[in-house]
């Protein structure tokens, strides 16, 4: 085979000039509602399919709720600006997700707005809902 | 919206006749034929529901061919003499391109991006695809075991790669099926390591619907 013949010799990566497929389903979630959650990060799972955020989220009442929210995996949120590190146990955080439709407590993340006032989006929501 | 950002859509199929012009071409469901259609209106009805059948994606496994270039990560392309591998982020799948003149096996086990060979057209590398297992899906839908899929890859701009994908299936398409996938160069962009099956916490029940692992308080 002749150099001539290599399209494929330009160093790097390729990627899709268009939207893809969800890993999965999103209809368990509600995307229309939006729900904001101000708690403390019990832990932040850096992992793929997806990356998830556990918080501890107080009720106004004294009792403290926890919820889990599923984020993007970390191939999208790292080239989002986001790192392992982003999130550390006992940060308080306030996020926005698209809640579970069976009222239990968890959702898909929309974006988080960190102790330090910067927010990250969340490479997570469908660009194009399900019909 | 760039792939690349990592973002996702939810289209199952042909979400809905009216948005259907609006998706891109690999996104629209072939016209198919007999029990391969009312199949499809089948998987499209249950995805309206959001009880989508079959959620390959939500169990791990591979999309496959064609659905493959959809991503939704990623791409890779490395090439010897002999062959050109591809990789796509989403769950470290690669195809291999065999490019050394061999024909495609005479009994194939069917695997989930079949069996390629390649060769030169000029500059256009064409790809001949056959093997490809029953489960995988065009744009959403069923094909048969006779599915034959021909690539032309050229590249179309200098930082830019088009794959025009024709896809065969007597038994259950209408008339072959055309999709073009475009794709940008991302010089500076490394391939990361993506095990979908390091924490899945989305499980598909038996009526093939999706839901999220709530950790126990």
């Amino acid at each position: 085979m002749s150099k001539r013949n290599s399209l494929f010799g330009l160093a790097g990566a390729w990627a899709l000039a268009g939207p893809a497929l969800a890993h999965h389903s999103f209809a368990m979630f509600d995307s229309v509602a939006e729900i904001v959650l101000q708690g403390t990060v019990t832990e932040f799972q850096w992992t793929n399919p997806h990356t998830w955020i556990e918080l501890d989220v107080p009720n106004g009442t004294g009792e403290v709720v926890h919820w889990s929210i599923e984020g993007g995996s970390t191939l999208g949120l790292s080239r989002e600006g986001w790192h392992r590190t982003t999130l550390q146990r006992g940060d308080k955080i306030t996020l926005v997700a698209h809640p579970l439709k069976d009222g239990s407590h968890g959702g898909s993340l929309m974006g988080v707005t960190l102790a330090n006032g910067q927010h990250l989006g969340a490479s997570i929501r469908p660009a194009t809902p399900a019909k | 919206m760039d792939r690349q950002d990592g973002k996702d859509v939810a289209a199952p199929g042909r979400a809905s006749e009216e948005s259907d012009a609006a998706l891109p071409m690999y996104l629209q469901a072939p016209v198919f034929k007999g029990e391969y259609e009312a199949e499809r209106k089948k998987i499209e009805a249950l995805s309206r529901k959001g009880t989508p059948v079959e959620d390959s994606g939500a169990m791990c496994l591979p999309q496959g061919m064609p659905a493959f270039w959809g991503g939704p990560y990623a791409f890779e392309i490395l090439q010897t003499d002999k062959q050109i591998n591809i990789s796509q982020e989403w769950n470290e799948q690669t195809r291999r391109i065999y490019i050394d003149g061999r024909p495609h096996p005479k009994d194939y086990d069917p695997s989930f991006n079949g069996h390629s060979i390649g060769h030169w057209e000029g500059r256009v590398l064409v790809v001949d695809t056959i093997g490809i297992r029953a489960e995988t899906k065009v744009a959403g839908a069923h094909h048969s075991d006779a599915l034959h899929i021909v690539e032309r890859i050229r590249q179309s701009a200098p930082d830019a790669l088009e794959v025009e994908m024709t896809a065969y299936d007597p038994k259950a398409f209408q008339q072959p099926w055309v999709a073009i996938y475009p794709l940008r160069h991302k010089p500076d962009m490394e391939l990361q390591e993506y095990s979908c099956e390091e924490n899945n916490r989305n499980q598909v029940d038996e009526h093939g619907v999706t839901h999220a692992t709530i950790a126990p308080k």
